[in-house]
């Protein structure tokens, strides 16, 4: 084994435990995506919180709990983004439409969920 | 000799399960937007990320035509014209035939002018109510289907009584839309989620797996696999209010002009054409069970549809069952 063999070599491996972390990160890792006017922002479904962030009409509550998501609170009038309640699997979501702001789930085997 | 190739040897390996690992769908890139009052995923092969942007252009234009609250829009112009011809295009008449005719089929389960019935309930704008019967039954004349008049020579329409809603197709109209443009473009593989309407497009050797919302709770009550069309879910959850105890949901019973009470609480369709596979979850959701499938089993043997009634069970219909999964 020549020395660029072993630099190959440890190369390779080092990339594949990546790839095997990121893998294994995709399958269980389970976060919620929020996004608004100023971007997306990625939190961790285990951890709880109270999120506050600015919509287009005013501020937004949502509530991690539980390995979940949802609307606590938001300035909107017909509150569908709270009736839709908790979202915990990969491609669920909920939308506030009127204060422009979106939360998903990343994290399972499903191409889109139909509701 | 042997030992020359030991390590090379494992490093061909390790390249080629590291190369086939990564021919899995990670190669897709997702779009995200707001069309048509509501959420936009676009998923495509990356070679033809480039395909958002007609997308994108494809749904602005259906909303320029087909919303009733654009006030741009050609539906928003007949609404608000009433008795006057307003010119439309060809486009535009044939969606409202097509309405018309789910229409009659359906026995009127199907209803393309409930507009100001929806509006009544407070659908629209979310200040919710529940109208006299008084009320309803003065709004009776508005949902005939014969208010809508169609001049097909000059493209030109007129409503006589009434209000028109695409609501109930406009989403499955746009994935037709697109997959004509997907094959257009030749594109290897993309999943549409319009509002929760699927479109699934392209090779997967393995099927597309596609959850069906649980109605009343988190998650999912069903997974079905289909390697191509469209999935179109209608249920009572997702604009609704409560009052005095009772649930009224935004699924309008043409014939009562009340939200549908047929022991539905949420319809899937699969269908490989989209508008029609959106019309027909209304309409199994207005007609029930046991209407529903037979209208479905006699007009479209070749559309699955998977029913939820109030005890939570399902009803397959057309053999959807076959396309569930674990």
């Amino acid at each position: 084994m020549k020395p660029y063999d072993r630099i190959l070599l440890i190369l390779i491996i080092i990339l594949l435990l990546i790839s095997v972390v990121l893998f294994l990160n995709k399958k269980e890792g389970e976060f919620l995506f929020i996004k608004t006017d100023s971007g997306i922002k990625k939190y961790p479904l285990n951890q709880e919180t109270i999120i506050t962030v600015k919509g287009r009409i005013g501020d937004a509550r949502i509530e991690i709990k539980d390995g979940k998501a949802r609307f606590l609170h938001s300035p909107c009038k017909k509150k569908i983004c709270e009736k839709r309640g908790w979202i915990s699997k990969e491609g669920e979501y909920a939308i506030c439409i009127p204060n422009g702001v979106f939360i998903w789930i990343g994290g399972d085997d499903l191409d889109a969920i139909s509701e | 000799m042997w030992r020359k190739f030991k390590y090379s040897g494992i490093i061909i390996v390790i390249l080629i399960v590291s190369f086939l690992s990564s021919c899995s769908p990670s190669n897709m890139v997702t779009k995200k937007g707001l069309y048509l009052g509501t959420f936009l995923t676009f998923s495509i092969d990356s070679a033809h990320s480039y395909v958002y942007s007609k997308v994108s252009k494809i749904l602005n234009n259906i909303d320029k035509k087909f919303s009733r609250f654009n006030k741009e829009s050609l539906v928003y112009r007949i609404n608000n014209k009433k008795g006057e011809w307003v010119k439309v295009d060809k486009e535009f008449i044939d969606v409202l035939k097509f309405s018309i005719h789910m229409n009659e089929i359906s026995y009127g389960a199907f209803n393309p002018i409930l507009g100001e019935v929806e509006s009544a309930w407070g659908f629209y704008d979310g200040n919710y109510r529940v109208p006299s019967e008084e009320e309803l039954k003065e709004l009776r004349n508005g949902t005939n289907i014969k208010n809508i008049m169609i001049d097909e020579e000059r493209e030109r329409v007129k409503i006589i009584d009434g209000e028109l809603d695409f609501g109930g197709l406009v989403k499955g109209y746009a994935l037709d839309l697109i997959k004509n443009l997907l094959e257009k473009e030749k594109v290897k593989r993309c999943v549409v989620n319009l509002g929760g309407n699927i479109l699934v497009f392209g090779d997967k050797k393995e099927g597309f797996k596609i959850g069906i919302r649980h109605p009343r709770e988190s998650g999912i009550i069903a997974k079905i696999r289909i390697f191509s069309g469209t999935v179109a879910t209608s249920g009572d959850y997702e604009n609704y209010f409560i009052k005095d105890g009772v649930r009224y949901h935004h699924i309008i019973d043409p014939s009562t002009l009340k939200p549908a009470k047929s022991g539905v609480i949420e319809v899937t369709v699969i269908s490989e054409d989209g508008m029609l596979g959106d019309a027909l979850s209304t309409t199994l959701f207005v007609l029930g069970i046991e209407k529903g499938e037979e209208f479905l089993k006699g007009k479209y043997p070749q559309v699955k549809a998977i029913i939820v009634d109030e005890g939570l069970n399902k009803h397959f219909i057309n053999g959807a069952m076959d396309l569930t999964v674990p």
